[in-house]
């Protein structure tokens, strides 16, 4: 009863977001302005803009327009914004585990359910050591063993710090995936379930959809929410502020309560940790430890077993010898 | 044999009939019995979702007038998350009655603004009431909140040639004989624009006006700006006053530390496209070589096909 | 003395000739049996691939854990197939064994035709067959995927001129002697593989000099090939891959493979072709010892790579270490520890297991072996990874291949035998040139061993008459 009503509900989100999405990506703002409503745009007098080949200058704002620019083409995806470090912050203190932020990841990248581009984890790193809940997502690291090993460079890392996937150049080959120490990249085995609102969405690998069979996928730092002054969706759904998001170069990052900090200071203040820091991959994501959590830790006793259910609709495919 | 085995189909036939006939009658009872229920708009079953309404009054930086709201419902999980596509009414007071202004709809994070105009009803004490409030939704339950501020005005001056960087705010507002009066202890907040959000420029951000109406603050010099050219935006807020709302007002100056400007985003590296130098430079030699001598086994080979003319 | 063509017997050279070429004259039905049931499986196989070409990767068991399956393991098993052509020619020839010469040809053959379908294995993984062509327009010469397209297309093309280089006297011989026999295609066909060859001691000598050259450059390559495809692997982070010791541990593993290989290829085309006279006991027996040799080399790899990170036990080694000492994989690993590495070597070590049924039973076990060996290597590891598995799909975390993966798989096994069948009713089987020469040499051994002993004699006269006196 209960699941049957969250599922007609979490469609019909779903479907309206992706209208939505749809909309807001047809109109997006040249360079980085920050612009959250028409009536700002007009006031302030001076806007730093960014061109898209990476220069910076300062504009008359009344001079700026809106147009209705074309999702960032391949080339323009691959270079990423200039001047951009993104950086992510999560921290374990404040997290519940109540999964909201892979909810509202995979209503905006219209990903199917077992496809959790940003997963909470149950940690318990040994017996003796509490268990905690562990938001992950892609770590976009700065040494990112995926991209060394693409055959094609359908995966990139680009200036601003992201690693994406191209799925019009991928072939398939899946080394990225041997090669991600956190299992965070996902395939897309089968015809990709999505309707129609999706697929006529252009491509760019700044979304990642309409994703395409035979492709890899992972999180992507939604550089085109970032491109219309906007955090991820994991960063602003997260209804606990544990996730915090920004640029390293501004030394800030952001939380979904709209508090923004310094970053080297909240690094400092909670002894911020990089997960498997010494395999050398430098991710993008930090870690605050959970010291003095405001929620009762998750029970390890109760093991997240494994979906009886099988992926997909492949029942033949599933079938075994 | 064979006609009894006819007789037998047909009787199954038979029976299989009857049975749909009494599936379709029991299915048209249910249809029928259920008809009413389903033409009723909003059906009984279908639970609202308890909702809860916040309203704040923001005055811009650019003397602009708005009011913002966040619509928040409870989940399944019974906890108040954003609600999306409410639909609110914006009512004005203006001479003791509520006028119905404008109304919105909530956004995917069950926000929602309007910019007010300029000249409001104002009540005896040049308070102006806005009032929002969910009617009818099919999804939500009704609520409604109030609002009741006044008008300020608060002003950021700073001199970009001072080098102690001394931010000053100075907060006023209408008094009964329409000249500006200073606002005192009034709590001023000093922030820096970032990318996604406002950062407190220090430790000790907020200042409390004093009997001009004015706070002030010296910039720390250690904010990196986010071009090259040391730009920072500052912008001074008083927050959720009781009497003021927020109002915010900013200022620019290029007093932040320029950024360091990557010199090569895409050096030649293992995870770059373009391989190192030396890396190509192996397999050059390497594959070169091996298939150099490949083409000399070849040519060996044509030499072989040639010489049988000799013959 | 001066020993001329006239000094061998020419009724051998003729036995020799027409043993080699009697196969090709006429196509039995068994053999046709054999090629119809091989198409039959070959066209599943093909149907099952577009079956998964048209459903995607999808059709197969693996999903997002195991993302490498059946199909790359028997990729690297393939590729190590491909070792055996090498070792037995070039290591042979460069060490001038003159009994190698009548097994050169099957070895070589295996070598071409393991590689052929050891390079179309990884295709058929690709979640995208249709952009093949990507890695050319857009290669990363970083990528070790790269590196193995590299390797193994210089691998490919030098392994066919090294299968092709001794055959050029051959094909002029079929030239010659299947007039008549043969369709008038397979004339051309023989005709413009002989290169023109006539015999001239100007083109005898450019064939030894290419046949030396390709020698010693092909004994590297093979070498850098099964390197490069332990790289896929041992260039990631994970657990179990992510190991120093894995190029020569694949090295040693493809030639453990591939020896046992040039054996099973030995004894068949022994057994079907008639080849007693020529591959003798004495060949079972020598590469008997190479293969025992071999086997211990990859023995003594297996220490290496299992028994280091087992005494240190780190974290993600020992989970999955644990699985495969202990869980799920236990029973099938200490079979292939002890079942297809020790117990050959134990039968290997002793004269009597070095004769060709034993050795051949050796043989099968070790192919066998190396196949399960490299499913061990990609699949446990891809289901220990860094993070834990949790609340997935139950597919997700477990993994067997199913009928798609086998169908195709089973496909490509005989698309290996088929090629292998119709090369041998096409061409001859043994480089009759080579074994002739080979007999020239041993003839001029044992006239060598005359003379020496006639002198020896005459000397032991001269001595004991000179003692006498």
């Amino acid at each position: 009863m209960n699941n049957s009503n969250k599922k007609t509900t979490s469609r019909r989100d779903f479907l309206q977001k992706g209208l939505l999405a749809g909309t807001a990506i047809t109109a997006s703002v040249i360079g980085l302005k920050k612009v959250f409503s028409e009536e700002e745009m007009q006031s302030a007098d001076k806007s730093i803009v960014f061109s898209p080949n990476g220069k910076v200058f300062t504009v008359d704002t009344n001079k700026l327009c809106e147009y209705t620019a074309p999702p960032p083409t391949n080339d323009g995806a691959r270079i990423g914004i200039a001047g951009k470090k993104f950086v992510m912050v999560i921290d374990l203190a404040k997290c519940d585990g109540c999964k909201a932020c892979t909810e509202c990841c995979q209503a905006m990248h219209f990903t199917e359910p077992d496809k959790e581009w940003i997963k909470v984890f149950k940690m318990q790193d040994a017996e003796t050591l509490i268990p905690y809940y562990f938001p992950k997502p892609c770590f976009h690291c700065d040494n990112p063993p995926c991209t060394k090993v693409c055959p094609v460079n359908a995966t990139f890392k680009r200036q601003d710090g992201i690693v994406l996937i191209d799925n019009e150049r991928c072939i398939g080959c899946r080394s990225c995936m041997a090669a991600c120490p956190y299992s965070t990249r996902f395939f897309n085995w089968s015809h990709p379930v999505q309707s129609k609102e999706v697929t006529n969405i252009p491509y760019s690998p700044e979304h990642g959809f309409p994703r395409r069979m035979g492709t890899v996928e992972k999180c992507d730092f939604c550089p085109h929410m970032i491109r219309q002054g906007k955090m991820p969706t994991c960063v602003d759904g997260c209804p606990m502020g544990a996730i915090w998001f920004g640029d390293q170069n501004e030394d800030a990052v952001t939380n979904s309560e709209g508090i923004t900090m310094r970053l080297s200071q909240l690094i400092e203040d909670n002894a911020a940790y990089r997960h498997l820091e010494d395999l050398g991959t430098e991710p993008r994501v930090y870690y605050l430890p959970p010291k003095n959590r405001k929620y009762p830790k998750p029970d390890m006793n109760e093991q997240p077993q494994l979906q009886k259910v099988k992926h997909g609709e492949m029942n033949m495919g599933n079938m075994q010898m | 044999m064979e006609t009894n085995n006819r007789i037998n189909v047909e009787r199954v036939e038979h029976k299989t009939s009857e049975k749909m006939k009494k599936t379709n009658f029991i299915l048209t009872a249910i249809l029928l019995i259920c008809l009413p229920f389903l033409l009723v708009k909003n059906p009984v079953w279908a639970q609202k979702k308890e909702s809860s309404l916040q309203l704040s009054f923001l005055k811009k930086a650019d003397q602009s007038k708005n009011i913002l709201l966040t619509v928040k419902a409870r989940n399944e999980a019974g906890k108040f998350a954003p609600a999306p596509n409410a639909s609110l009414s914006i009512f004005i007071k203006s001479n003791e009655e509520w006028l119905l202004i404008k109304t919105l709809i909530s956004d995917l994070g069950g926000k929602a603004s309007m910019k007010l105009a300029d000249d409001l009803p104002m009540d005896n004490e040049k308070y102006f009431s806005i009032m929002a409030k969910i009617e009818n939704d099919s999804r939500y339950e009704d609520a409604e909140e109030e609002l009741r501020v006044k008008e300020s005005r608060l002003t950021l001056l700073l001199d970009p040639t001072d080098t102690n960087r001394i931010l000053t705010a100075t907060v006023t507002q209408t008094g009964n004989d329409g000249e500006p009066m200073p606002v005192q202890e009034a709590e001023v907040k000093f922030y820096v624009e970032r990318l996604f959000g406002k950062m407190p420029v220090g430790e000790e951000f907020v200042v409390a006006t004093d009997a001009a109406g004015k706070a002030t603050y010296a910039l720390p010099k250690n904010i990196p700006s986010s071009d090259t050219l040391g730009n920072l935006t500052i912008v001074a807020v008083i927050e959720n006053n009781e009497t003021f709302g927020t109002v915010e007002s900013n200022a620019s100056a290029k007093w932040g530390v320029p950024l360091q400007w990557e010199k090569d985003p895409f050096p030649r590296a293992l995870w770059e496209p373009r391989a190192p130098p030396a890396m190509i430079l192996f397999f050059a030699i390497v594959f070169g070589g091996i298939w150099l001598t490949y083409f000399f086994v070849i040519f060996q080979l044509i030499k072989v096909h040639s010489e049988t003319k000799i013959k | 003395m001066e020993i001329t063509e006239q000094q061998y017997n020419r009724n051998e050279v003729e036995v020799l000739r027409e043993t080699s070429i009697r196969p090709l004259r006429q196509w039995g039905t068994k053999v046709k049996i054999w090629l119809a049931f091989l198409i039959l499986v070959c066209g599943w196989g093909l149907f099952c691939f577009i079956y998964q070409l048209q459903h995607g990767l999808g059709a197969t068991a693996m999903r997002n854990y195991v993302s490498w399956g059946l199909y790359i393991a028997t990729f690297v098993f393939f590729i190590g197939i491909s070792h055996s052509g090498t070792l037995v020619s070039g290591i042979l020839r460069i060490t001038k064994q003159p009994w190698r010469m009548p097994i050169t040809r099957s070895a070589e053959l295996m070598t071409f035709v393991s590689l052929l379908f050891g390079g179309i294995m990884p295709i058929i993984d690709l979640g995208r067959p249709d952009r093949l062509h990507h890695i050319v327009l857009f290669g990363r010469l970083q990528s070790p995927l790269i590196w193995d397209v590299i390797c193994i297309g210089t691998y490919f093309v030098g392994s066919s001129m090294f299968l092709f280089l001794p055959m050029i006297p051959d094909m002029a011989l079929c030239r010659d002697r299947l007039k008549g026999t043969a369709s008038k295609f397979r004339l051309w066909i023989y005709e413009k593989l002989s290169l023109g060859w006539t015999g001239t001691p100007m083109q005898h000598k450019r064939l030894e000099l290419t046949m030396t050259i390709m020698t010693i450059i092909i004994i590297p390559i093979a070498v850098s090939v099964h390197t490069v495809v332990a790289y896929i692997f041992a260039m990631t982070l994970r657990p179990g891959w992510d190991s120093t010791v894995f190029g020569p541990y694949f090295v040693a593993g493809a030639l453990y493979s591939g020896s046992a290989t040039v054996i099973l290829a030995m004894a068949a085309f022994r057994k079907f072709y008639h080849l007693e006279k020529y591959i003798t006991l004495k060949h079972f027996d020598l590469t008997g010892r190479i293969v025992l040799a071999l086997t211990l080399i990859y023995a003594y790899m297996n220490l290496n790579e299992y028994w280091i990170p087992a005494y240190k036990m780190a974290v993600g080694e020992g989970r999955l270490l644990n699985d495969l000492f202990s869980g799920t994989y236990a029973k099938v690993f200490w079979i292939l520890q002890f079942g297809t590495v020790l117990l050959p070597i134990i039968a290997m070590s002793f004269p009597a297991g070095r004769k060709p049924l034993p050795l051949i039973i050796s043989c099968i076990i070790i192919v066998i072996g190396a196949w399960v060996k490299r499913y061990i290597i990609v699949v446990p590891t891809l289901l220990h990874p860094y993070m834990p598995i949790q609340e997935v799909p139950w597919d997700w975390a477990h993994y067997f291949p199913n009928w798609v993966e086998w169908s195709v798989t089973m496909g490509c096994f005989a698309g290996i035998f088929l090629v292998i069948t119709l090369f041998a009713k096409l061409f001859p089987m043994m480089a009759i040139w080579e074994v002739e020469e080979g007999m020239k040499i041993e003839e001029t051994r044992r006239l060598g061993m005359e003379i020496f002993k006639k002198n020896e004699s005459e000397e032991a006269k001269v001595a004991t008459t000179d003692g006498n006196k």
